[in-house]
């Protein structure tokens, strides 16, 4: 579904992603792990179009998408879930969630979209019309994650979901990915918590300063040495 | 609610010439008008898309001498065999190439200037506004120079009963200024409530997130850089159709500057700051005139803009807003939005 091949991102004169290549099927469940600064999120912001690609190619369901604009490489069915400051803390939850679907032209389909997320999202329908920055960290993952599927993706990239939640919604957090991945959706994770995402993934590609020193099944993983040893904590 | 208080305002400022037909007064609200619709057009850009025009004036000139050359006609020798000629053209024909002048100035400035932001957007303004002054200053064969252009026709109006009524008088001044003023407060008000607005607003907040989720932050900007350069080209017009005379000074940093500090003061980023800030910085030289001597004139509206941003940093509406709660027209409260956010 998803095939990278070679690609290398440059962060100035430091090279970020260096010729890594990757692939993602239909339905599968992969993540990218490794330590801080291995290249994992720029992979998945040259996915997106937010970094530019020097070298290499992306494909998605066959067709190129290497350097193609953001709101191109949605419409084509690819949604990112970035790190960091996840939600528009001025806006209230419900325009946070049609921001999601801002490439989307369908508007019954989009309000359709929306109740049935915040039926999904309980919380998020008692938070509506509240901005966004008056959420809980927990709480803006959530919308985060929801606003990422308004745009009715076929593979979405998180990255990082768990960072700097409480320990209850990191839990919370990481079902919720495998029940997206359940309902059809193609996940692609980027996650530093290597137990967790080797408990819930498919598949996983080893980053180190750029470069994909392992990949393997999950349990492959999980099994081998030296990432028990690096990664596993022994 | 909310449309009902704003239909009240601007039926109470309707009637003012009515109640009170102090012709000095009128010419001075008029006055402070245009330079709220000028304010309310750089709120666009600098409150709600964050990006700080200090150039903003230019398109306030540029409208202000399109509109006028082309009311007068100009002939202008380009160097090619022939000078260009054109006809002088009716008053509101001659208004509406003011807008689409500057509205295009808009597009190419956005155009350029969005490739670098922050400080080289503010740099690349500031510039623009100079160049215009100098074109202005310079080519006399055209613009007149220093000499300025003079009798400029006023804008004219068919009445029911009285025929075509030439807008000269204190009173008709007073209403088309402010029929143009709620004009573009209600084409603000509603862009900014459109989906294109919210995107400014994401856009403005975490451009990067903006962008990851496929908002296109280009022709976001641009969008607004046209029509608020479209906005201020029309306070242009009506500065020059009413005060019908112009000379390169409506270029100065001055103007910019002082749009600057009505849209900050009042709360930049609300509907309702540039007119609550404009009416207190565009009226208060002049209530003062009478009071006290000019050198103190100066010092206290230095006084206030400093108490103002001390104890209102986010500006006026905003600090009042959460005061009155229901029925104001500012867009949001971020006192209630900053101080949560973690």
């Amino acid at each position: 579904m998803l095939k990278l091949d070679d690609i290398t991102v440059h962060y100035g004169a430091t090279v970020a992603v260096d010729k890594v290549s990757l692939e993602v099927n239909e339905g599968e469940f992969v993540t990218l792990i490794g330590s801080n600064g291995a290249g994992k999120s720029s992979t998945l912001r040259a996915i997106s179009g937010l970094e530019p690609v020097v070298s290499g190619t992306i494909t998605f369901e066959g067709k190129p998408i290497t350097n193609a604009r953001p709101q191109s490489i949605i419409e084509h069915g690819i949604a990112h879930c970035p790190e960091g400051r996840r939600v528009f803390s001025q806006l209230n939850v419900r325009e946070n969630l049609e921001m999601g679907a801002y490439c989307r032209g369908d508007h019954a389909g989009i309000r359709d979209d929306l109740e049935s997320m915040l039926d999904r999202f309980p919380r998020l329908r008692e938070r509506i019309e509240q901005p966004a920055g008056t959420l809980s960290g927990g709480e803006q993952q959530m919308l985060a994650i929801a606003r990422a599927l308004m745009s009715r993706p076929r593979l979405v990239m998180f990255d990082e979901p768990s960072l700097g939640l409480a320990p209850n919604f990191v839990e919370q957090v990481f079902e919720l990915t495998a029940e997206i991945r359940a309902a059809g959706t193609t996940v692609l994770m980027v996650e530093q918590n290597a137990y967790a995402a080797l408990e819930l993934c498919d598949r996983s590609y080893l980053l180190e300063t750029g470069r994909v020193v392992l990949q393997g099944t999950a349990r492959e993983m999980r099994d081998n040495p030296d990432i028990r040893k690096a990664y596993l904590g022994g | 609610m909310r449309r009902l208080s704003f239909l009240v305002i601007v039926a109470a400022l309707a009637l003012l010439p009515v109640l009170w037909p102090d012709p000095y007064l009128l010419s001075v609200v008029a006055a402070a008008g245009i330079m709220i619709i000028a304010a309310i057009s750089l709120n666009l850009l600098l409150g709600f898309t964050g990006q700080l025009s200090l150039g903003h004036a230019a398109f306030f000139g540029i409208g202000a001498y399109t509109s006028a050359l082309l009311s007068l006609g100009f002939d202008v020798d380009l160097g090619f065999s022939s000078p260009l000629v054109v006809a002088p053209k009716p008053v509101w024909v001659a208004f509406a190439g003011g807008i689409v002048m500057a509205s295009l100035f808009g597009w190419l400035l956005g155009k350029v200037a969005f490739r670098v932001r922050g400080a080289y957007f503010v740099i690349v303004t500031i510039s623009f506004a100079q160049v215009m002054r100098m074109v202005a200053l310079n080519w006399v064969d055209l613009t007149e120079g220093p000499m300025a252009l003079v009798s400029i026709p006023p804008l004219s109006l068919w009445v029911p009963g009285e025929g075509v009524v030439r807008l000269v008088s204190k009173a008709s001044t007073y209403w088309l200024v402010l029929a143009a003023g709620v004009l573009a407060y209600v084409i603000v008000a509603n862009l900014v409530r459109s989906r294109i607005g919210r995107a400014a607003i994401a856009l403005r907040e975490n451009e990067v997130l903006a962008k990851s989720i496929g908002i296109p932050v280009t022709r976001c900007l641009i969008v607004f850089s046209v029509l608020s350069a479209g906005i201020a080209g029309a306070a242009g017009g009506l500065y020059a159709h009413t005060v019908r005379i112009i000379d390169p000074d409506v270029f100065l940093f001055i103007y910019t500057i002082t749009m600057v500090i009505m849209v900050i003061a009042g709360g930049k980023g609300t509907l309702a700051g540039p007119v609550v800030g404009g009416l207190i910085f565009g009226l208060l030289p002049e209530m003062l005139r009478g009071v006290v001597a000019p050198e103190v004139q100066w010092m206290i509206y230095g006084a206030l803009m400093i108490l103002i941003l001390l104890f209102m940093p986010k500006g006026i509406v905003p600090a009042f807003g959460g005061l009155l709660k229901r029925g104001r027209i500012s867009v949001r409260r971020p006192s209630a939005t900053q101080g949560a956010s973690s």
